[in-house]
């Protein structure tokens, strides 16, 4: 078992085997060694995402884990496609989810962070620069000139 | 909370520098990790983060973290975040939105460069392309399709080539080269020209393949002999075409521009054995070649022209003007040589049935052995099929002894030719060392593990990507792999990456494709390849050939439709059950397929036996507006097409009259053959020495006497008569009157009907005439009227088997009657014509009875 401190104190007591689901907790508890209840501290991931990264380590623990990439080439192509139960787990409010896609990168949680990653591709894919905006409460701040500049840039090679 | 936000959004850019930089620990496995805690810096990111979950918990609360959102919450969340004007997207570190751009497609990763300064920098950075690159196709290494050194602009023309291919209502043009099994064919797709060579027949062909035609003359090695047997190996290029014959001789045909003129140069000089391997200079018109070896008196600059070697191992270069050996090299002594490549500027590769590979260089005299020595079994060597593949911008040399593809490496020399790829990779010292390089050994097997001998399967045909790069020192999309690909015949194709780093002296495929038309092991599904930096092309033995794109191994299409998928599918589906080798069906093999390099245009030519099919993806459009002005092609263009929906009002038209001249000759010459026949026939029943008209007459009257007073039917009635022949309407028209005169005349009517005996006999005729008159009813083609005649006159000859008698009668009344009636006539003396002959029949009758 191990013992997570999120940043606001609480603890989270896992199995060893949902732990590992993150390369980084994984190493520091190869480091630490056999201690029998190791206590790790997560200092910048609050407690209400640390509990959704375990929920989704949980679900996942018995999950291959990643081969080498380089022996089979197939699985180089990533699809969009999210793994259904992902999709719903990643159904949450944008504060959230890029909180869990920052956890996920820290932690070292690669099909975690691929699954965020999509999700938000998901959100912005079919839309105009402008609906991106919205999406994202993103402040346009190009001039109309680098607009038209962009736009020129961008025909230029599709054509022909 | 509004401040804090406001504060964040300023500080944002440093932070996500820094966050990205402490965050991205997965390519840096090796650091510390309770490096990550004694950093001062990361605690203050720590901190940032803090703050900014704590302003989150203010909507965030516990209750919806395990809340399914629907899209219409996720909606209303989204504009809830732009009404407190915090989203946290910009937070984001970069890596991570490179990570999430490169899920993206191009459009939206264009809409994206749209949105803000911070996205457009991101963008504009290739990494973003460069990873949905690789997303897409799967790989960082390849052939670039476009000259360009950034990877959006890659990512986006190979999409746009890949759409291509898979365009409806292309032109596809199928015809007969019109020698025997054509074993190689010669393109040059841009001047619309293919050159196909059959070994077996010696003779060749030179075609325009986007309209099907064949230029003639064919190319002939041997100016006696129209076809040999001679040809053992041939080889050739859109400019010439050479020939290595039995007798040691060796054959060249030149081709210019115009098709018809063509230069054939037998050589003076010949080998002492057998030819076993020629080589043309495929990269410039023979004659500038040619030119350039005679006027060219040093060395340095000369070029080969055409090569050829021998079963002796010996090696000649020919000069094309005096037709002798320029100079011969001695490569390998009593063993043959079995394939020849060069480069043409005087660095030549040959591989010999040992399968060990000489090279020469142009600064050096003699040949050098490649490679260290490989493990070979002579019998084996010789009793398959070996493929050999060299490419010189790469500066590797592919050889298959049927068993296993070997890489060797060619040295790297000086020379523009060879691009900077080799001497970069060459001066690399991991890479190799010189001459002596190790065999790299391009796996064929599913297996990870490595091969086995017993379990690989003989390699039936080997392809190289051709296409031509240049690039200089800087890294470019795809780092110049190149491909090449193996079919074997357990029905996998392999394709590798052969610039790849060997491990452990082995290269794994890149991808291992299967083909959808396997059987079973005795039947080797693929026949032939093809490849460019963008697709392959697979042949089948049925046939068939499939178009998969080269880097994601996905099926793009079937091109072939020489046989019908419908047709394909059953004979498969039937096959394979009952169990029968899929050869007793009479399939063809690919036994070719030509593909143009440049990626840009989709087309290329597929050989099944003697039919040659060229088809091009990429002049639909073009040839769409060339037909509005009145192109000279429309007309072969539009009937090639595929479908026949896409057809104008037009062309429908002229097609329709085209078919209906086809037609009306077409039952002209029916028409004439019958004329002919029935002439031919009613001669040989009545004689000569009537006009056919009196023949004919003859012939209906003697029918229609034995009906008697039966009502005759009228053919003149039936209005559809009239399209034919009007001299039997007019015959017919005129046994009819003849029957109603008869039929008014009761005194004739004795005299008419025969006796009791012949009565019965006649009425068992009458059901015949009968079904004839129906058939005329049901159908006014000629060819039933001429059976009624027909039958008519063999009723005649029927008569005149039972009566032997009235043969004299009937000649005497030919004679005492003959006279030239025409058609206007009147038919008082046609009826006293028949009169007499139905008399002295009765009489003949009346005394073979008595």
């Amino acid at each position: 078992m191990v013992t997570l401190i999120s940043s606001d104190g609480q603890t989270f007591e896992i199995d060893a085997k949902v732990a590992e689901k993150s390369v980084l907790i994984k190493n520091m508890m190869e480091d630490i060694g056999d201690e029998a209840s190791s206590e790790i501290p997560i200092p910048n991931v609050a407690s209400n995402v640390l509990s959704k990264v375990i929920e989704y380590c949980t679900h996942h623990k018995d999950d291959p884990s990643l081969g080498d990439e380089e022996t089979n080439p197939a699985n180089k192509i990533k699809n969009i496609d999210i793994d259904e139960w992902d999709q719903k787990f990643l159904a949450v409010d944008q504060e959230m989810l890029f909180e869990i896609i920052l956890t996920a990168n820290y932690l070292d949680i690669k099909p975690l962070l691929e699954a965020g990653c999509k999700t938000v591709a998901n959100m912005i894919k079919g839309k105009s620069p402008e609906e991106i905006r919205r999406t994202f409460n993103i402040q346009n701040d190009f001039t109309p000139e680098e607009e038209s500049q962009i736009r020129r840039e961008n025909e230029w090679a599709e054509d022909r | 909370m509004s401040v804090n936000t406001h504060r964040e959004n300023t500080v944002q850019p440093i932070v996500a520098l820094n966050a990205s930089n402490k965050f991205n620990r997965k390519n840096n496995s090796t650091v510390d990790n309770s490096q990550q805690y004694d950093n001062i810096h990361s605690d203050e990111i720590f901190e940032e983060y803090s703050t900014s979950s704590k302003g989150k918990q203010k909507y965030t609360t516990e209750e919806n973290i395990n809340h399914e959102y629907t899209a219409e919450e996720l909606q209303d969340i989204a504009v809830e975040s732009i009404d407190n004007n915090c989203s946290k997207v910009i937070n984001l570190p970069t890596e991570i939105m490179i990570g999430i751009f490169s899920f993206l497609d191009t459009n939206s990763l264009d809409n994206c460069s749209l949105v803000c300064q911070n996205w457009y920098h991101l963008l504009n950075d290739d990494t973003a392309w460069r990873l949905s690159f690789s997303n897409h196709f799967g790989t960082e290494h390849f052939n670039r399709v476009s000259s360009s050194l950034k990877w959006r602009t890659e990512l986006i023309k190979r999409q746009q080539y890949l759409r291509k291919w898979r365009r409806k209502n292309v032109l596809n043009v199928s015809f007969n080269g019109n020698i025997s099994f054509i074993s190689h064919v010669y393109t040059d797709f841009d001047a619309k020209r293919i050159i196909a060579f059959s070994d077996v027949s010696g003779l060749g062909v030179v075609a325009d393949p986007s309209k099907g035609r064949l230029a003639s003359p064919k190319i002939y090695i041997d100016s006696n002999l129209r076809s040999t047997s001679e040809v053992v190996v041939s080889s050739g290029s859109r400019f010439g075409l050479i020939c290595g014959l039995e007798s040691g001789r060796v054959c060249v045909t030149l081709f210019s521009r115009q098709t018809r003129n063509r230069d054939r140069i037998m050589m003076t000089d010949y080998h002492r054995a057998v030819v076993t391997a020629v080589w043309i200079n495929q990269f410039e018109s023979s004659k500038q070649a040619q030119q350039a070896s005679v006027n060219g008196g040093s060395d340095s600059s000369r070029k080969h022209v055409a090569l050829s070697a021998d079963a002796n191992g010996s090696l000649y270069s020919w000069s094309l003007n005096k037709g002798l050996i320029e100079c011969s090299y001695e490569i390998c002594p009593g063993i043959s040589i079995t394939h020849i490549q060069s480069d043409s500027k005087d660095s030549i590769v040959v591989r010999n049935a040992l399968g060990q590979v000489f090279y020469k260089s142009r600064d050096k005299e003699a040949f050098i052995k490649v490679g260290e020595e490989v493990e070979n079994d002579y019998e084996h060597s010789i009793l398959t099929k070996a493929e050999f593949e060299v490419d010189f911008a790469s500066g590797f040399v592919l050889s298959s002894d049927g068993f296993k593809v070997v890489r060797y490496s060619i040295p790297g020399n000086d020379d523009n030719s060879i691009s900077s790829l080799s001497q970069r990779k060459f001066s690399d010292p991991n890479y190799h060392d010189g001459f002596y390089s190790p065999v790299v050994e391009l796996v064929t097997s599913l297996d990870e593990t490595g091969l086995d001998a017993d379990c690989v399967d003989t390699i039936i045909a080997l392809s190289i990507d051709k296409t031509i790069s240049s690039g200089g020192e800087e890294r470019v999309p795809g780092d110049y792999g190149r491909f090449a690909a193996a079919a074997t015949r357990d029905g996998y194709i392999y394709i590798w990456d052969i610039t790849s780093k060997p491990k452990d002296g082995k290269i794994k495929p890149t991808r291992v494709l299967s083909s959808p038309f396997y059987v079973n092991e005795t039947v080797p599904s693929i026949t032939s390849i093809a490849l460019n930096s963008l697709v392959l092309l697979a042949g089948s033995y049925n046939g068939m050939t499939v178009a998969y794109d080269l880097l994601t191994g996905n099926q793009i299409r079937v091109i072939s439709s020489r046989f019908s998928r419908k047709a394909l599918d059953l004979s498969n589906e039937q096959q394979v059950q009952e169990g029968i080798p899929i050869q007793n069906f009479g399939l063809v093999p690919v036994s070719y397929l030509g593909l143009d390099m440049d990626p840009n245009k989709p087309q290329g030519v597929i050989v099944v036996g003697s039919a040659i099919q060229y088809f091009d993806f990429g002049s639909y459009l073009d040839s769409k507006s060339t037909d509005r002005n009145g192109s000279k092609k429309k007309g072969v263009r539009k009937r090639r097409m595929v479908k026949p929906g896409s057809l104008n009002p037009d062309a429908i038209s002229k097609h329709e009259i085209n078919k209906g001249i086809e037609l009306e000759l077409e039952r002209l010459r029916v028409e004439q053959t019958e004329e002919d026949e029935l002439s031919n026939m009613l001669t040989e029943f009545n004689g000569d020495g009537m006009t056919e008209e009196e023949q004919i007459q003859m012939a209906l009257v003697m029918s229609e006497s034995q009906k008697g007073a039966e009502p005759v039917y009228n053919p003149l009635e039936d209005k559809s008569y009239h399209s034919d022949n009007e001299e039997l309407i007019q015959a017919i028209e005129a046994s009819r009157i003849e029957a109603e005169n008869l039929n008014d005349n009761d005194g004739y009517e004795d005299d008419y009907n025969y006796g009791g005996s012949s009565q019965t006999q006649s009425q068992s005729h009458t059901p015949y005439h009968e079904d004839n008159a129906e058939e005329i009813h049901e159908n006014d083609s000629f060819e039933r009227l001429y059976n009624q005649v027909s039958s008519s006159s063999l009723s005649a000859g029927y008569h005149r088997e039972q009566n032997g008698s009235i043969l004299d009668d009937y000649a005497t009344v030919e004679q005492d009657e003959l006279s030239p009636s025409g058609q206007d006539e009147n038919y008082d003396e046609d009826f006293e014509f028949a009169l007499r002959l139905s008399l002295a029949e009765a009489e003949s009758l009346n005394q073979s009875t008595a």
